[in-house]
């Protein structure tokens, strides 16, 4: 049954794309990709539940392998992808009808988005390094192209450096991905097996330390460029900013999350053998590295969406480096952290598409009034300012908190204190443009800008979710942290 | 096939394919460098079978064909397409010069040869160089990316990392599974033909395809 509900959520918006591009459905293309979407979350649900009840399931010759660290990065894409599509159904609409699309382009959208949507899924079933690279490195393919949708010279520009880089992180990942075959297969011999997860895991005691140590570092730097890790980040305000924007919740708000799934794999494989004090201490300097680097480019930005993106750099960071300081708390804290992440960054994104639209500018100085002219995407954006600010009682507060309390009891401190004081910084400097944003004067001929049905249901569900696990979180949502957290250090 | 007379075939094309690296840095015209790195693709489909061979392992054989076809032939081919496409400078156009370019290059082969020297880096039919080697061939790539402007340029650097890492897994590892790297070619593929399609709308947009042009998105 597993191998079956991961089948159809890889292949259902395969087909649908398929079918939709060969077809040029543009007219039905979104509620098409509506439900494909859907199916996928069902089946990403079903995966979850039979998790939660039974532990680890694998299926299709053990080519698939479901953890609750997987399912956790799992149900947020596919929940994430359903926020997408209906965020897009307007979005694209209002684009086509001015022109900035054309008539044929959102059939190329959809089938696009959809393809994306898979590959992202692929990622945390897979039981292989070499698949699982195959289908990040897919992602990266169809992600560009998703990116320079518009035809214009900055589209063509950020999708261009996202290829590049991209391309060059990946294959650095390639690499390191080989150097642990070369060391497993000289233990079990010449197989797939010496590529899958569970195997690898078995034998990691047993791997050799120095090819282990190399092929770490290359992986870090390789899928770190993905996650969007100083000093690697460079591609990620630009392809961010320049993407559709339900595209850019896409890619901020679960992508990231792909890449880093694929890091903290290879941190578990690479433990045992190497030792955690090399693993945590290269997580930590990346990690602290990029909180510190997107400070600076906080506090100047005037461009809505590149503001988060540089975010998206500050907390892939918060996430890297809880995960490197290690220990039950740090480490539960990591995993809220990039779950509160996630909702956050892909509502702000959607609410930030219809902001641009409705006020035809990125420039946060051009915006006035925002919660008077749009009180729900404003009032929306608002929430997740203060969600992704940490500020009380929100999600991202408790795992900062933990992140700090962690480091102290492993005796990190001062790593705490620097980190602190970075993440204060950057929520200063949102909170500071964003207010503004929101309450100074609206102009004399600004009126009411509606939002459809579905834009507001992109916008608030996510914000929804992150009130609930952070106010009241279900004892099941607690569970499967636990249990993810039990996975990161090394057991099932 | 013997073991002894592969590896030490296997380890003489790794140091041709690392002295064609250097060409490439090396010419002026975009032509010949796609020439090089057809040529080299071709030495590592040459690695392949001759590691092919003393394994006796069909995969690989496969490997080295699709290598040849892919790498060898269809990639440099459609690059080519784009240089008849685009009435551009054939010159390739470097942030730094060729000379200084080419020292660094030798630098960084003389250093990876000492990181990959020792007993866990030896492969098992006792090659002893290919793994530095086919580490520098990458490192190189990434510097052709990095210090070049043109497009088709930094998509040739892609091209000679990936060439790099096939170096080290078809004679290191004997090959990464087979489904695997099937997978690896599509996404090649996939993303030479992507590098295709930007480069026409990059002509479009900016009247070239040096990348100087798009310098819009700071801060």
């Amino acid at each position: 049954m597993i191998g079956a509900a991961v089948l159809a959520m890889v292949v259902v918006p395969v087909v649908v794309a398929l079918v939709t591009w060969a077809a040029r459905l543009s007219r039905v293309a979104g509620p098409l990709a509506l439900a494909a979407s859907i199916v996928m979350l069902g089946c990403a649900a079903f995966t979850g539940a039979r998790v939660y009840e039974d532990g680890p399931q694998s299926a299709a010759g053990n080519l698939v392998y479901v953890d609750s660290l997987s399912v956790i990065i799992l149900v947020l894409i596919t929940f994430v992808g359903v926020c997408a599509v209906l965020n897009s159904l307007h979005y694209v609409a209002h684009d086509v009808a001015h022109h900035e699309l054309g008539e044929r382009d959102p059939a190329r959208y959809y089938a696009l988005l959809l393809v994306f949507m898979a590959t992202m899924a692929t990622v945390p079933v897979v039981n292989n390094l070499g698949v699982m690279w195959v289908a990040i490195e897919a992602t990266t393919i169809v992600s560009v192209l998703l990116v320079s949708i518009y035809r214009t010279g900055p589209a063509l520009e950020a999708a261009w450096k996202y290829l590049v880089i991209g391309s060059v992180g990946i294959a650095l990942a390639l690499f390191g991905t080989m150097m642990i075959y070369y060391t497993s297969s000289s233990i079990v011999g010449e197989s797939a097996s010496a590529l899958s997860w569970t195997e690898l895991q078995r034998l990691s005691a047993g791997l050799d330390p120095r090819v282990m140590r190399l092929s770490f570092i290359f992986v870090l730097v390789g899928y770190g460029t993905k996650a969007g890790l100083a000093p690697m980040h460079t591609w990620l305000p630009d392809a961010h900013s320049q993407a559709p924007s339900p595209v850019s919740g896409l890619l901020s708000g679960v992508l990231l999350n792909c890449a880093l799934y694929a890091i903290l794999r290879f941190r578990i494989v690479a433990l045992p053998s190497v030792g955690a004090g090399y693993t945590d201490h290269l997580l930590i300097a990346f990690g602290l590295f990029s909180i510190a680097l997107a400070v600076p480019f906080l506090i100047v930005q005037n461009d809505i969406k590149r503001m988060l993106g540089y975010h998206s750099v500050e907390h892939m960071g918060i996430i890297v480096l809880a995960i490197g300081i290690g220990g039950p708390v740090a480490l539960y804290a990591a995993m809220l952290h990039l779950v509160a992440h996630s909702l956050t960054k892909s509502s702000l994104f959607f609410a930030a598409g219809s902001i641009v639209q409705a006020f035809h500018t990125r420039s946060m100085h051009r915006m006035r009034g925002l919660l008077k002219v749009m009180p729900i995407a404003g009032g929306g954006r608002m929430v997740g300012v203060f969600g992704l600010a940490g500020l009380p009682p929100l999600a991202m507060f408790t795992s900062e908190f933990g992140l700090v309390a962690g480091a102290f009891q492993t005796g990190r401190g001062a790593v705490a204190i620097v980190a602190a004081i970075f993440i204060t910084l950057a929520a200063i400097s949102l909170l500071y443009h964003s207010v503004e944003v929101a309450y100074r004067q609206a102009g004399p001929k600004a009126t009411l800008h509606r939002i459809s049905a579905p834009v507001a249901v992109s916008v608030l569900l996510p914000l929804a979710v992150l009130v609930w696990i952070s106010i009241a979180p279900p004892h099941a949502f607690v569970a499967s942290l636990d249990r993810a957290v039990v996975v990161l250090e090394g057991g099932q | 096939m013997s073991n002894a007379y592969a590896s030490s075939a296997i380890d003489n094309l790794s140091v041709a394919m690392l002295i064609l690296c250097i060409g490439i840095l090396w010419v002026r015209s975009l032509g010949r460098a796609l020439l090089l790195f057809a040529l080299q693709s071709l030495m590592l489909a040459a690695a392949a079978v001759c590691a092919g061979l003393a394994m006796s392992s069909t995969p690989l054989l496969v490997g080295a064909g699709l290598t040849a076809a892919i790498k060898g032939i269809a990639a440099p081919t459609l690059l080519w397409v784009v240089l008849q496409r685009i009435p551009t400078t054939h010159d390739v156009q470097a942030l730094i010069g060729r000379r200084t370019g080419i020292v660094v290059a030798v630098v960084l082969a003389i250093v990876f040869a000492q990181t990959f020297d020792g007993q866990p880096f030896v492969t098992a039919i006792g090659a002893q160089r290919v793994l530095a080697t086919a580490v520098t061939v990458m490192v190189i790539g990434i510097q052709i990316m990095v210090t070049r402007r043109q497009a088709i340029t930094q998509a040739l650097g892609f091209l000679v990392i990936e060439n790099g890492m096939a170096l080290a897994a078809l004679t290191a590892t004997y090959g990464i599974p087979f489904g695997v790297e099937l997978g690896v070619f599509l996404d090649l593929l996939l993303a030479v033909f992507v590098v295709f399609v930007y480069t026409g709308r990059m002509h479009v947009i900016f009247g070239s395809v040096d990348t100087e042009h798009m310098r819009s998105l700071r801060g």
